[in-house]
Order: C-alpha cells, then structure tokens, then sequence
C-alpha cells in the first residue's frame, strides 16, 4: 500500500515537530491562561457590571464571549505563523524543499503535506487552548470543544494564502514582520475577537466582514454560543474554505515556480 | 536498469535560458552505465544548470533529454525514483539526527520504515559516520555533511548517482575523504554523473568528461585523451621577475609547441620539459622559479577557452 507524496512530506514534518514541541508547550498554556484571566475575568469584571453590554455580547460574560474568539485567533496566529518563517527557511537556509523535490515528490506535495501538517498543527494548538479554557467556569462547556475544529478551519483559511505568499519572499524575511503588524495585529483587534463589529462605524464594519478572522470568530462563537442561523454559518464555512483552497491551489504555483526555476 | 544499450541517460540540443541570458547552449552528451561522467568548466560555465535539468528539477528551454528511456520533461517522478542526487548546497535538515535525515529522506521515496532503518545503518557505515547515528547534524564538519549528504542519496539504491561541485569548499583531507567514497562507489558499479571545476577532481574520478565553457561543449573524452589530443605531454612553468613576462615568453617561443604567457607565470609546451629547461637557461632567461610538470586537464581547457579553470 503506497502512501501518497503529501503524506510523506507530512511525515517530515511529524518527525521535525518531536524536535519542536517542547519549546512550543510555555506558550501554548500560559497564552490563553494570561488573556482569559486578564481580559476574560480582569476586564470582564468590568464590562459585565454594564447592564447594556449584554446586548452586544450575545447575552453571555465577557469571558464567554471572547472565548471562542481567542480559539480563532490562535488559529489564525498558528497558522499564519508556522506558514512565514518555516517556508522561507525551507527554501533559503535549511533548503529542505529543495532535498524533497529532488525526490519523486513534487512541489504540489510539498504544498499539500504542509496543509495536512497544519492541521494536525492546529487541531493541537487550538484543543491546547480549549483544555486551559476549561479552567474557567465560563467557557467549561461543550461548545467550547465543538468550536475547536473551526478553530482549525480558521487557521487553514490563513495557512494556505500566507504560505503562498511566503514562497514569493526573496528578502531575509522582514516582510513577515510588517504581516504581523499590518495583517494580523489588525485582524486581532478589530475582528470581532474582543468586541462585536457591530460597535465599528458602518464603513469599517464592511471591513471587517471581509477579513478571514470575521468569519472565524464568528464561526467559533456561533457553535460555543448556539443560537446563529445556519445559513451564515454556511457563509462562513465557505469562506475560510475557499481561502484555505485558493491558497493552497497558488501555493503550488509559487513554490513549483521558486523551486523549479 | 537502463533501457537502451546501456545508455542511462542520453542529451541532445539541451538549452536553458535564464531571460535573455543562455545559461546552457545546446549541448549533446550521453552517459553510460557503470561509467563515471564529469562535467569540468570554470563558474559559470552552465555545469549547475545541466545537472538540475538532468535531475529533472529544472525545465528545459530546448533540446530534448531522456533518462531510463524516459522522457525528463513528461516523467519527472518516475525518473527521480531513480537518481540519487548530492546537490552543490546542502539541503541537510540541521535540528534532525543524522539517522533522522536518513529515514525521512528514505520516506520521500516511500521506502518502508523498517527498510529504511536498516538502510540508514548501512549508510551511516559507509560515510564512516556511524559513532554520530544518533547526534544533531548542525556540529558536523563540511566534510562530514558532505558525506552525509553522499550517504543520504544513496538511500533509494539509485541507478544514477548526480553530484554538483561534490568537494568544492572543502578542505584537503575532506576531499580525499570524499574521493574515496567515491571511488568505493565506483567499484560497485554505481554511475556517477558530477560537475567540477577541480582538474584534479575531473582526473581521478572520472572515466569520460566534458569540458564546459560559457554553456557549450568544448571538448569531450576520457582525461588522457584530452590531454594527448590537446597538450604536450610536459609542460615547464616559469616565473619571471615582474614584467618580464611577455619577453620572456617571446624569447622562448621556439622552444616548445605553444607558450602561453598568464598573470604570474609562463607556461612552455613541450613534450621534454627537462630539454627546453636546460635551452631556457642556456639562453640567458633568469627566472625566480622553474618547475617541470606532466599536463592536466588545467592545460586543455586554457588550450581551448584561453581562460584558467579558477579566476
């Protein structure tokens, strides 16, 4: 029984992470420790006592409304992340594409097994976040854990076009610092992670439905949270579907036109 | 193994272009099974580019190149299940062990874990790399990675063996390290394909090579041949004080076949070194330092380019 090319690249990637995963264990517990206690509670002993926050908060705590958002964004942060430094390392330092693809693996494989890696990645990284939510009293629930897999599905939406994008950078990646400023710190705060975009000027607002963590956020909430109509749930699915696709389906381009010159 | 009379892998009007700029000039070459084949030129020359597109890397601006019987532009993979290939960076994953490298190298080719294990017992011994199985590769020598490297292409057993400027930032020892391996390779019956600019290198490994320059072919044969066909068979060096260079080279003209003035010495052509010495210096020529040497492949391709293999 053969195992397909993108597999065994996802199996590098297995062996590589047994290095790794130590170093990624601090910050994966006390990350979510630190914002759920300072804002879940710290903060949201503040805005709970406002008796007409509840209206934007979709009648819940604070905590339990940033929650599911914080499942997002990790997605996105692990996504978009693991997607900038390792690709352009892969091609520039370690050349480690450059040894797969002088195999019979292609550069579409690389592409896939690196999507098939994130999400095992992810599914990590976010259930990591779910277990610390279980130790408050307001996001012990099982939505929390049904949110997980679009925690992942968000992360896969930012993997696949940041990974594209990756393989066309040619710099000592100073790129990928102005991404986390310009990309994905706008993303974080303004995407309805902490707050509803309803609260945003209208103009805004517009800006804000189109960006991937729109549809995450609002993705984890409406399952941790219930009560979303299915048909934007469906929005939603599709859209970070599509942009993990689209990513990937470019990515191949990119890379087989960087590593095959 | 191979698919046509022995021929592995087989060339004709290869091209490659880079914009405007023609790295690879319609090249014809074939490589035979059991044989060792070299690719000898200066930087530059077009050496990288062939061997990429050999390694079915690289897509060709022309030309045609089949190896196995296989088409390289349509069976890519197929053809790549079968080479084995030490490119000229290396592409060792430094945080892994050196038996890590191994193994995950051997499941690109889908090779079963178990097998692979074993394998890379067997290779790590033949690198002589076995003591550091199980240690991170970052602390290793050059020469050490490069073996590594040697021992990691040859995971899959390959039919062709690809090695691009194999010992080219090494030091002495290392080298001869690396030839050895080489030659134990050769003596299994491996086809080996590699590109250098050492002539030393170019000698001692390979039984028929090219000599490259600005992408096109020069010259072709086995290292004696070119050297019978393209140089005397001794040639004197000599030093003269500074400037005196083209007058000397004048003076001694008749001397030798041809005479070749460079930077920082002259070269007389002769097929005995020692009679022209003792005519030289029967004339009155005065030189810092005189040397008698046999020709080397060096000397073909200054015959043939005017240019020195190294800058």
């Amino acid at each position: 029984m053969s195992t397909p090319a993108a597999v065994r690249v996802t199996g590098y990637h297995l062996v590589a992470f047994r290095r790794l995963w130590r170093a990624t264990f601090s910050t994966a517990f006390f990350t979510p420790l630190f914002y759920l206690t300072a804002l879940g509670l710290g903060l949201g002993s503040l805005i709970d006592q406002n008796p007409s926050a509840g209206a934007s908060l979709d009648g819940v705590s604070y905590a339990a409304f940033i929650g599911p958002g914080l499942l997002a964004a990790t997605g996105m942060s692990i996504g978009g992340l693991d997607s900038t430094w390792p690709v352009l390392a892969s091609m520039k330092w370690s050349r480690t594409f450059y040894a797969m693809t002088a195999t019979p693996v292609r550069a579409a494989d690389v592409v896939i097994g690196h999507m098939l890696w994130m999400t095992a990645r992810l599914f990590l990284a976010v259930g990591a976040f779910a277990a610390v939510m279980m130790l408050f009293a307001d996001t012990r629930t099982l939505g929390t854990w049904m949110a997980v897999p679009a925690g992942v599905l968000t992360g896969l939406a930012f993997a696949g076009p940041t990974f594209a994008w990756a393989c066309t950078v040619d710099n000592t990646g100073t790129s990928f610092a102005s991404y986390q400023r310009f990309v994905v710190m706008p993303m974080f705060l303004f995407s309805g992670t902490f707050f509803s975009v309803s609260l945003l000027p209208a103009p805004l607002e517009v800006l804000a439905w189109l960006t991937p963590l729109f549809h995450g956020v609002s993705l984890c909430r409406g399952i941790a949270l219930g009560g979303t109509p299915l048909w934007q749930q469906v929005v939603h699915v599709t859209f970070l579907a599509a942009l993990a696709i689209a990513g990937t389906l470019i990515g191949r381009r990119t890379l087989a036109s960087r590593l095959y010159a | 193994m191979s698919d046509r009379n022995g021929v592995l892998v087989e060339a004709a009007g290869l091209t490659k272009r880079f914009g405007s700029f023609t790295a690879v000039d319609g090249i014809d070459f074939d490589v035979r099974q059991g044989e060792a084949f070299g690719f000898l030129g200066p930087n530059g020359a077009g050496k990288s580019s062939t061997m990429r597109m050999v390694g079915c890397v690289s897509p060709l601006s022309g030309g045609t190149l089949r190896l196995f019987g296989l088409d390289a532009a349509t069976d890519g993979p197929r053809i790549r299940a079968r080479l084995g290939v030490v490119p000229q960076q290396d592409s060792l994953d430094e945080e892994l062990t050196l038996r890590e490298n191994l193994v995950v190298y051997a499941r690109y080719f889908d090779i079963p874990r178990r097998v692979a294990a074993t394998k890379a017992v067997e290779l790590l011994e033949f690198a002589q790399l076995a003591d550091r199985a199980d240690e991170r590769v970052e602390p290793l020598s050059g020469g050490m990675k490069r073996r590594l490297t040697i021992a990691r292409s040859l995971v899959n057993d390959p039919d062709l063996l690809l090695l691009d400027e194999p010992t080219t930032g090494l030091d002495p020892q290392a080298r001869h390290l690396v030839w050895d391996r080489l030659y134990r390779l050769k003596q299994q019956g491996t086809s080996l394909v590699l590109t250098t600019h050492y002539m030393d290198e170019a000698e001692q490994l390979c039984d028929r090579l090219v000599v490259m320059d600005g992408g096109r072919i020069v010259a072709e044969g086995s290292p004696r041949e070119l050297i019978e066909q393209h140089s005397s068979r001794e040639v004197v060096e000599m030093r003269m004080p500074a400037g005196e260079n083209e007058a000397a080279a004048g003076a001694v003209a008749d001397l030798a076949e041809r005479v070749e003035a460079l930077p920082d010495r002259v070269l007389l052509y002769a097929d005995d070194g020692d009679a022209a010495v003792a005519t030289v210096l029967q004339r009155g020529l005065r030189p810092d330092a005189l040397l008698v040497r046999r020709s080397t492949l060096e000397d073909v391709f200054l015959k043939l380019t005017g240019r020195t293999l190294v800058d």
